[in-house]
């Protein structure tokens, strides 16, 4: 669905952003994209969205030229920006007026998603607190059926209830095939629902696999002491150490999200042959 | 894959979303243009002494707030581009840029065109038959655009006329450019850009022809044009390549707008 290669942009008289990116992602999952500050997450996916345009090297979204903004690309994208417009007029209105340059848009969706959220259809927009309009785009967005779904930062804004209903919908509403892109800071809203993970660091994407792989490879933890722990990587956390080991066989753990993010971007987490036996 | 794809369906979805989305800033602009309109002649007959309007007072004072009213309007053309998150929301919707440039062409210039006569009459016959009623000496002359029109270009030749409303949709068109490449104070940076341009031509013009002496190098012609007629013929070919370069270059900023 996406694929990247080569590519090389850069900001004026700034170091070049991405210096030879290349990645490849395929439909049918909820991809996460993670990097640090500056690392530019945004700027890829405005790329993707057909806002930036590429400097040199390839970059095609469904097999479009994003940087062209076909109309039949556009209908079959949708990006959620992280800071967005909504007009003043009703969620009611809104809908009329922008479902139809949608084909796949699906109402029955939008009116469960939007009854989830507590969003009365009547109510304008301009009266909405930013969680609340975040809450109905991220609802129009899942009900347009769209190929690719990008979102960026999309849990921002939420209140505690609505993360938790936010990983809920978007779990529930997928189609086959569908990709969702998500870009966050906030790993914790996004855990349990990610299929795949990218991280992105210094113009390179230093990761890509997808969770299973990752739950395959590591078990992530945490204990008082360290002691009798094979830790590929650990770090100090409230009441003893977090740690990730060499996955065992019979005990499967969660993917810690957080501290997979820092061992990778630290460079410090070790292979599987390099392990770390703290006596 | 060609971005030049134009769908009729797409044209009128774009067009509806504008209206639903900016019916009531349209409305309240609409009765603006009205009261202003009523208001301002209200202002210029009572300096002059509560004289009688004919057809050709309304057709100058039409000529007069058409220009300025269509110079603010086109010159605020593209409004998602003065904020990056109406631009993102703008340049996403699913339309390709010949769909979302024509449907900016209707409203901005188009619909004024259409548009603002009515309200126009509708102001001026509201005021004269208003004033007529509160001052006793007004005789209220309705106002009729043709009869305006003949008498306002009554000495006119029909090339001068093209002439004239080519200079004036010439002026909005700019403005509208304007709206596409800038940001900020777009109407405000037309303006001078086009001051300046237009500075420039006159002092190149002033060189050559003062200055270099050009114009006594041959009597009869000025800059090989020979007379009046072709003067003016020339100037309406160029200013149709002007109007069409600038539009082309609304929709390329339009196209190669980035957030």
């Amino acid at each position: 669905m996406i694929h990247i290669e080569n590519l090389l942009f850069g900001y004026r008289k700034r170091e070049p952003l991405f210096d030879g990116l290349n990645l490849e992602v395929t439909g049918g999952s909820v991809t996460g994209l993670l990097g640090k500050n500056g690392a530019g997450k945004t700027t890829l996916l405005k790329m993707m969205a057909g806002l930036i345009r590429p400097g040199k090297g390839s970059l095609s979204v469904m097999g479009f030229e994003p940087q062209n903004r076909p109309a039949s690309m556009l209908s079959d994208l949708f990006f959620v920006p992280e800071e967005f417009y909504t007009p003043s007029m009703s969620i009611k209105l809104y809908v009329d007026a922008y479902s139809v340059f949608y084909p796949k848009f699906d109402h029955a969706l939008l009116h469960k998603t939007l009854a989830e959220f507590e969003l009365d259809q009547q109510k304008s927009l301009k009266n909405m607190s930013y969680g609340q309009k975040k809450k109905f785009l991220i609802s129009f967005a899942l009900a347009t059926r769209c190929n690719l779904l990008i979102l960026d930062e999309p849990t921002n804004g939420l209140d505690i209830p609505g993360k938790a209903l936010f990983r809920k919908i978007v779990a529930g509403s997928l189609s086959e095939g569908q990709l969702v892109l998500i870009s966050t800071h906030q790993v914790r809203d996004v855990e349990n629902l990610l299929d795949q993970l990218i991280i992105l660091d210094r113009g390179q994407v230093i990761f890509k696999e997808t969770i299973h792989q990752v739950s395959e490879q590591y078990e992530f933890g945490l204990g008082h002491k360290l002691e009798g722990t094979e830790a590929l990587y650990y770090e100090q956390a409230p009441g003893g150490y977090k740690y990730i080991a060499p996955a065992s066989e019979f005990n499967e753990s969660p993917v810690d999200l957080e501290i997979l993010f820092n061992a990778i971007t630290s460079g410090n987490l070790k292979t599987k042959d390099h392990v770390n036996t703290i006596l | 894959m060609s971005t030049l794809s134009f769908s009729p369906t797409r044209f009128y979805y774009l067009l509806r979303a504008n209206v639903l989305e900016n019916y009531k800033t349209m409305a309240m602009m609409l009765g603006g243009i009205f009261l202003a309109l009523v208001f301002v002649m209200y202002l210029i007959q009572l300096s002059n002494n509560m004289g009688s309007w004919d057809n050709q007072h309304y057709m100058t004072y039409f000529i007069i707030s058409f220009l300025i009213t269509g110079l603010l309007y086109s010159g605020h053309a593209f409004p998602a581009f003065r904020n990056k998150e109406k631009a993102i929301h703008y340049l996403t919707l699913p339309a390709s840029g010949g769909e979302k440039f024509a449907v900016e062409i209707v409203i901005r210039l188009l619909s004024l065109l259409i548009i603002y006569p009515i309200i126009f009459w509708l102001a001026v016959s509201f005021e004269s038959s208003l004033v007529e009623k509160i001052y006793e000496r007004y005789e209220y002359i309705p106002f009729v655009f043709q009869s305006g029109f003949n008498d306002f270009f009554r000495n006119a030749e029909p090339i001068q006329k093209t002439l004239f409303f080519m200079g004036l949709i010439g002026l909005m068109i700019t403005a509208f450019t304007g709206a596409s490449s800038f940001k900020r104070f777009p109407f405000v940076k037309s303006v001078l850009i086009f001051g300046v341009l237009l500075g420039f031509f006159i002092v190149i013009a002033w060189l050559l022809l003062d200055v270099m002496d050009l114009k006594s190098y041959r009597k009869d012609t000025i800059l090989f044009i020979s007379s009046e007629i072709e003067m003016a013929r020339t100037v309406i070919v160029g200013l149709a390549i002007a109007m069409t370069g600038l539009l082309s270059a609304a929709y390329f900023k339009l196209k190669e707008k980035e957030v």
